[in-house]
């Protein structure tokens, strides 16, 4: 055969090989992501018969691999931390309280709780206002370094006292122990609450982690020991990360994806869906 | 025309590289197949492929500490005349020829029938190292099953009849004899050996002649403590030397080191070092729990248990979960034995050695008498060898350079100090041993009447801080 038809023929052969691979790649790299209706029906029956309900369409069809991921704590001083809010205190001798007249900062693990007797009247709060509370508990984040450009916010009230919770995000997912609730008042800012970690740039594993389908981690919860008992519902469905043991303080961490889940009694649940 | 089938000669390539590649992805990855199952996602456990990376293992990541576990630390070259007496450690240049020889010796007289082995009196032993000898001094005791095992001698029987082995003379007089000490029962035996031993005696000879007493190999020179007399309190003086410790006549010249730690460097931890460490202790560096503490010491965590932490120190320390096993040091198709766990755990001592590129050169420093290798459970302690001088290593509370403990076989707890050493262009001369004696005995001499000197060397001394590390004298107090 001459060689130059043979190439022809050849080059033809391989742009359809190469297409047939290519698209059998996608798809079944999608076909390996989605649950069948069969495994979610049997997971839904299984909850069932340990008292735990589930809307069908609560559930995602599909599992995703998240890229894996390490944060910073905020906190990798006390000193310095303190620093930002005020210079001048009193440490506790066990170094976790610090505290003057008006403001005290409380340290136990990961989180911090930041009070004042009176509160900071600085942050334009007179006209304070469910439309303007995120926005100032926003500026006050900014103000004391707290960098919220990935953070999802939320608002609650109760007898005047506004409640903005900032929860900060990585690779578009929520950092369930990241978490500060901010209280405003209209004379102030009255404290701030929780723990705050940010991306950390000197990591050097950049992968996806695989995860357990959701179905599994439903099954899953039915062993999970702190449950209620009674019959209810779970209404909610979330994927993110956590951290591990937020008791000890941990000045970076390799977050773990989680599944977020929440029970119509308010209770909210945290499991871990690595797949080892 | 040419131009086109040139083109389409590269499109081709192209189209070829890509089709590899395509296909790979889907054979490798075993989400990729509709059934589940993948044929080839679990290739490196074929057992064509375990045989290829255990060949390249051997290559790249030679055992070291296995090879050298019974080498002594000093070779003594006992020349007859007792005011030439030559100490070689293992950075001199005729180490290796004259430790050859006398493995060789070692290795001739382990076969020899238990029924030859005689018990002789501590005379006879200082009469061998009187006349032509060659003294093995040994880091520790062996027991002598062990000893012979790592020697590479099958089914010896000299265990039936010695128990450990401390130290050796293999003397080159006639009759030809090797002898053992055993300090642990404080006796000491004789082998008799047949036929002539010509490449011991033209050693000797060798060392004899080319060395002379007045130019600077006279460093080399030492007395044994014995032969001063050091040995027994005289008159006034009484701090006394451990019989066999070597005097040098001569101040010592060494090089001036430099220690680092390979892990920790400019406040951040070397991640890729961090990754193969996980990787020995076969754990996905992904799926692990991960975090530093507020002193910045890295935290693993499996199963909701701490197992392993690398400290800024550079101290590496793991510890099996409560519920598990440990990490399997043994073959599986290996017997359980004291022997293969010492082999399994040099292998994987060795491992982090190169993985981290910490110094490989390490001696055993615990008894591997028959006492301290009875299984279940065995406690090892391996430290750093630097210019064939020993590295006393004081780090937090970390004595030496690696401590194990081993059961059946599993590694239930290990600790390694992650050290790498080099030579600056430095050299410092040690002071000669009596002028530091003194100084070294002045604070026993109010709590004891008569000081005793187990033992007296000249080592480098690592505290755990970077930088510059200088040998000087060590000496151990028999308490």
């Amino acid at each position: 055969m001459n060689w130059y038809k043979a190439k022809t023929i050849l080059i033809v052969f391989f742009i359809i090989m190469n297409s047939v691979l290519l698209g059998n790649l996608i798809y079944s790299a999608d076909k390996a992501t989605v649950i069948t209706p069969e495994i979610i029906d049997a997971t839904i029956n299984i909850l069932e018969n340990n008292n735990i309900k589930i809307d069908k369409s609560i559930i995602p069809i599909k599992t995703y691999d998240i890229p894996y991921a390490e944060v910073r704590n905020i906190i990798q001083d006390y000193d310095l931390f303190v620093g930002k809010f005020f210079n001048e205190y009193i440490k506790s001798e066990d170094n976790m309280t610090y505290q003057n007249e008006n403001q005290t900062i409380l340290f136990y693990g990961d989180k911090f709780s930041y009070s004042l007797k009176n509160p900071d009247a600085s942050f334009e709060t007179t006209s304070l206002s469910d439309s303007n509370a995120i926005e100032i508990a926003k500026k006050i984040c900014e103000f004391y370094d707290f960098d919220i450009s990935h953070a999802l916010t939320s608002i609650s009230l109760s007898d005047d006292m506004f409640y903005v919770t900032v929860v900060n995000t990585i690779n578009k997912k929520p950092i369930f122990d990241s978490t500060l609730v901010i209280t405003l008042c209209k004379d102030g800012l009255v404290s701030i609450n929780g723990s705050w970690f940010e991306e950390n740039d000197s990591q050097l594993i950049k992968t996806k982690l695989s995860l357990k389908s959701v179905t599994g981690v439903l099954v899953d919860f039915i062993l999970e020991p702190n449950r209620p008992e009674y019959t209810n519902e779970i209404t909610n469905l979330q994927l993110g990360y956590s951290t591990y043991e937020a008791e000890t303080f941990h000045k970076t961490i390799a977050l773990i994806p989680t599944w977020q889940i929440s029970l119509n009694d308010g209770s909210t649940y945290y499991l871990d869906t690595r797949d080892n | 025309m040419k131009n086109k089938e040139h083109l389409k000669t590269v499109l081709l390539i192209g189209l070829v590289i890509t089709n590899v590649f395509l296909g790979s992805k889907i054979f490798i990855n075993k989400k990729l197949w509709p059934t589940g199952y993948n044929f080839f996602a679990n290739t490196e456990n074929y057992t064509f492929f375990k045989f290829f990376s255990k060949v390249v293992d051997k290559y790249q990541n030679i055992s070291i500490s296995k090879l050298h576990i019974t080498n002594p630390n000093n070779i003594i070259i006992n020349t007859g005349d007792q005011t030439t007496r030559f100490s070689l450690n293992q950075s001199h240049d005729k180490y290796k020829t004259v430790n050859d020889i006398t493995k060789n010796i070692l290795n001739e007289a382990f076969i020899v029938s238990p029924k030859n082995i005689t018990p002789v009196s501590s005379d006879e032993w200082y009469l061998a190292l009187t006349g032509k000898s060659v003294y093995l001094s040994y880091t520790t005791e062996f027991s002598t099953d062990l000893f012979t095992q790592f020697l590479g001698i099958k089914n010896s029987e000299t265990g039936n009849s010695i128990s450990n082995i401390s130290n050796v003379v293999i003397s080159a007089n006639i009759p030809f004899a090797v002898y053992v000490q055993d300090k642990n029962t404080d006796t000491y035996y004789k082998i008799p050996l047949t036929g002539t031993q010509t490449n011991l005696e033209e050693t000797i000879d060798y060392f004899q002649t080319k060395f002379d007493t007045s130019d600077a190999n006279s460093s080399l020179i030492i007395n044994y403590s014995f032969d001063l007399k050091f040995d027994q309190p005289f008159g006034e003086q009484t701090t006394t030397l451990e019989p066999m410790i070597p005097l040098y006549n001569s101040p010592q010249t060494t090089h001036i080191i430099n220690s680092e730690n390979p892990i920790f460097k400019n406040d951040v931890f070397n991640q890729a070092s961090i990754n193969k460490i996980l990787k020995i202790f076969a754990v996905n560096p992904t799926s692990i729990t991960r975090y530093t503490e507020s002193n910045g010491t890295l935290v693993f965590v499996e199963n909701d248990c701490v197992f392993l932490k690398l400290y800024t120190n550079g101290i590496l320390e793991y510890t099996a979960n409560e519920n598990s096993s440990g990490l399997n040091l043994i073959d599986t198709a290996a017997p359980i034995s004291s022997y293969n766990s010492i082999c399994g755990l040099t292998d994987f001592m060795d491992k982090l050695n190169n993985a981290v590129s910490s110094e490989k050169s390490m001696y055993v420093s615990s008894p591997l008498s028959i006492e301290n290798t009875t299984l279940p459970l065995i406690d090892v302690s391996f430290d750093y060898y630097m210019n064939g001088l020993p590295v006393s290593i004081d780090i937090s509370t970390q004595k030496n350079a690696v401590n194990a403990s081993i059961e059946n076989g599993y590694l239930k707890k290990y600790i390694h100090v992650l050290r790498s050493y080099d030579n600056t262009n430095t050299t410092y001369e040690t002071p000669i041993y009596i002028d530091v004696l003194d100084q070294i005995i002045e604070p026993y001499l109010n709590q004891m009447d008569t000081v005793p000197i187990d033992k007296m060397y000249v080592s480098y001394f690592d505290n755990g801080t970077h930088g510059e590390k200088t040998a000087n004298w060590n000496v151990k107090i028999k308490q």
